[in-house]
C-alpha cells in the first residue's frame, strides 16, 4: 500500500482527498481517547488504533476495520444489555469501514454509510422521545436528568439559576425512595420557574433538531443542501455536547459527518476537526465551575 | 494523494452499502420488542433509546424475599451481585431473575428457618410531572420455588 503523499503539509485535510481518511483518522482517535471494552479487549481495540493511526497501511486495511468491528460488538454482546448507543454505533461505523475499503469504491460506501447511520440513529431517538417515553415530551425527564446526573450539574446552576443549596434540596425531593405499599409524606418543594423554563427549552430544542437531523440525513436532497446536513450535525455538536459530556459518541457522529464531506469541501473538514478539538476542550476543562459560575457570581 | 490499490475480492456493492444500516435496524427493532414484551429499559439494547425516559438502569432497583407459611423476610444483596442486578433490573426476563433468584437464595440456606420461595421485584422511578414527587412502579415480580438444602 502507498504511503500518503505529504509535501510538508497535513495530507489527510487539503483538497482532493478522499474524505474517507479524515472519517477513519477521528474514529481512531474517538477510539484512543475515548477507550471502550473490558481489560480483555480494550488493550488489543487500543493497540490496533494507535498502530493504525500511524501507518496508512493499517488505516486502509478493511481487515484491520473488521477486527476493530469484531472486538467493538464483543463489548455489547459481553456486557448485554448493558452498553450504551456508542458501542453499538461504533462497532456498525467499524463494519461499514472494513465494508467499504473492500468494495470498488471506498469513499462513496462510507460516505453512504455515514448519511444511513446518522438518519438511522435519530430516526430511532426521535421514536424512543416522541411515542416511546411517558416524560420526555412534557418536560420531566430534563427536569429530573439535570437535577440527578452529576454531569449537567454545572449547567443546571449557571443555565437553571440554582445554587447548591436549591439544588441539593430538589435532588433530595427526586430522589426520595418511594416504592413503598404505605403511603409517605411527601414534603413540599417549589421548583423555581426559570428551571422549569430551562428543562422546557432543552425538550424543545431535542425533539427539534432530532428530528430535523433524521429527515436530512434520510431523505434525498439535492446536491446543493448536503452543506445543511453538516451545518445541522455541527450544531447539534456544538451545543449537546457542551451541556451532555458523552464526548465519545459526540465524536463518532462527527467522523460519521467528515465521511460526507466533498474533496473540494477544505473548509468543512476544517469544521469538523475544530468541533472534534471542541468536544475534547468541553471535556478537558470544567467551564460550569471553574470559569462560568465565577464569572456570574 | 495516491489511492491504495483495490483489495481484491470485492463483495457486492448491495451488501457493502447496506450490511451496518441493515444490523443497526435490526437490533434496534428488537430493542422495540423487548421494551413491550421484556420491559427492557429504553437506555439498554441498541435502540437508542438514551436520554429519552427517566427509566434509565440506573434508576431501576430490586428488593428481593424469601418466605415461607409464617414468616417472609427482605434479603440483603450482596455487593459482589452487583453486576448480576443490574442486569437483571435492566432486563428482567424470567430466566434471569430465576438465575440471580437461586444466588440468593443459596444466600439463605442453611439456617434454622427453612424458606419455600423467593420473591424478586424490579421497580422502576416514576415522577410526577408538576410536583416531580417520585413513585416507584413495579416493573416486574416473579417468585421461584428455593431448593431443599
Amino acid at each position: 500500500m502507498q504511503q500518503t503523499e505529504t509535501s510538508g503539509r497535513w495530507p489527510a485535510l487539503g483538497s482532493g482527498t478522499p474524505a474517507i481518511e479524515l472519517a477513519l483518522r477521528l474514529t481512531l482517535l474517538d477510539l484512543l481517547l475515548r477507550p471502550v471494552g473490558n481489560w480483555l479487549l480494550r488493550p488489543f481495540i487500543l493497540g490496533i488504533a494507535a498502530v493504525a493511526i500511524l501507518r496508512p497501511g493499517w488505516l486502509r486495511s478493511p481487515t484491520v476495520w473488521l477486527v476493530l468491528a469484531g472486538l467493538t460488538a464483543a463489548r455489547f454482546v459481553l456486557d448485554w444489555p448493558l452498553a450504551d448507543n456508542h458501542a453499538y454505533l461504533l462497532a456498525y461505523w467499524c463494519l461499514a469501514a472494513a465494508l467499504a475499503l473492500w468494495s470498488p469504491d471506498p469513499d462513496r460506501v462510507l460516505s453512504f454509510n455515514g448519511r444511513i447511520l446518522i438518519g438511522l440513529v435519530f430516526l430511532f431517538a426521535c421514536l424512543w422521545k416522541f411515542a416511546g417515553s411517558d416524560n420526555y415530551v412534557d418536560g420531566t425527564f430534563f427536569q429530573v436528568t439535570f437535577l440527578t446526573d452529576p454531569r449537567f450539574e454545572g449547567f443546571a446552576q449557571v443555565a437553571g439559576g440554582l445554587d447548591m443549596r436549591e439544588l441539593g434540596e430538589l435532588r433530595g425531593h427526586v430522589e426520595q425512595h418511594r416504592d413503598s405499599a404505605l403511603p409517605i409524606e411527601a414534603a413540599g418543594v417549589t421548583i423555581p420557574a426559570r428551571f422549569q423554563a430551562l428543562a422546557a427549552a432543552a425538550t424543545a430544542w431535542n425533539l427539534f433538531i432530532n428530528a430535523a437531523l433524521a429527515l436530512a440525513f434520510l431523505l434525498p436532497i439535492g446536491r446543493r443542501l448536503h452543506v445543511l446536513r453538516h451545518l445541522l450535525l455541527l450544531v447539534y455538536c456544538i451545543v449537546t455536547y457542551a451541556i451532555a459530556t458523552v464526548d465519545g459518541f459526540g465524536w463518532l457522529l462527527l467522523a460519521m459527518g467528515a465521511a460526507q464531506s466533498d474533496p473540494e469541501q477544505r473548509s468543512m473538514r476544517w469544521a469538523y476537526i475544530a468541533v472534534f478539538v471542541l468536544i475534547l476542550l468541553y471535556r478537558e476543562i470544567p467551564w460550569a465551575e471553574m470559569v462560568l459560575l465565577p464569572l456570574l457570581r | 494523494m495516491s489511492r491504495s490499490p483495490a483489495p481484491t475480492g470485492r463483495l457486492p456493492a448491495t451488501l457493502a452499502r447496506w450490511l451496518p444500516a441493515v444490523v443497526l435496524v435490526l437490533v434496534a427493532a428488537n430493542q422495540f420488542r423487548l421494551a413491550h414484551t421484556e420491559d427492557i429499559s429504553p437506555w439498554s439494547g441498541g435502540g437508542f433509546g438514551m436520554f429519552s425516559s427517566t427509566d434509565a438502569p440506573n434508576n431501576r432497583h430490586l428488593h428481593a424475599f424469601v418466605q415461607n407459611e409464617g414468616i417472609r423476610r427482605e434479603v440483603v444483596i450482596p455487593d459482589r451481585l452487583e453486576v448480576a442486578v443490574r442486569r437483571a433490573t435492566t432486563l428482567p426476563t424470567t430466566r434471569r431473575l430465576g438465575k440471580l433468584g437461586e444466588e440468593l437464595a443459596s444466600l439463605e440456606s442453611g439456617g434454622r428457618i427453612r424458606w419455600d420461595e423467593i420473591e424478586l421485584q424490579v421497580w422502576a422511578l416514576t415522577y410526577d410531572p408538576d410536583t416531580l414527587l417520585p413513585e416507584g412502579r413495579l416493573v416486574e415480580r416473579e417468585r421461584f420455588p428455593v431448593a431443599a438444602d
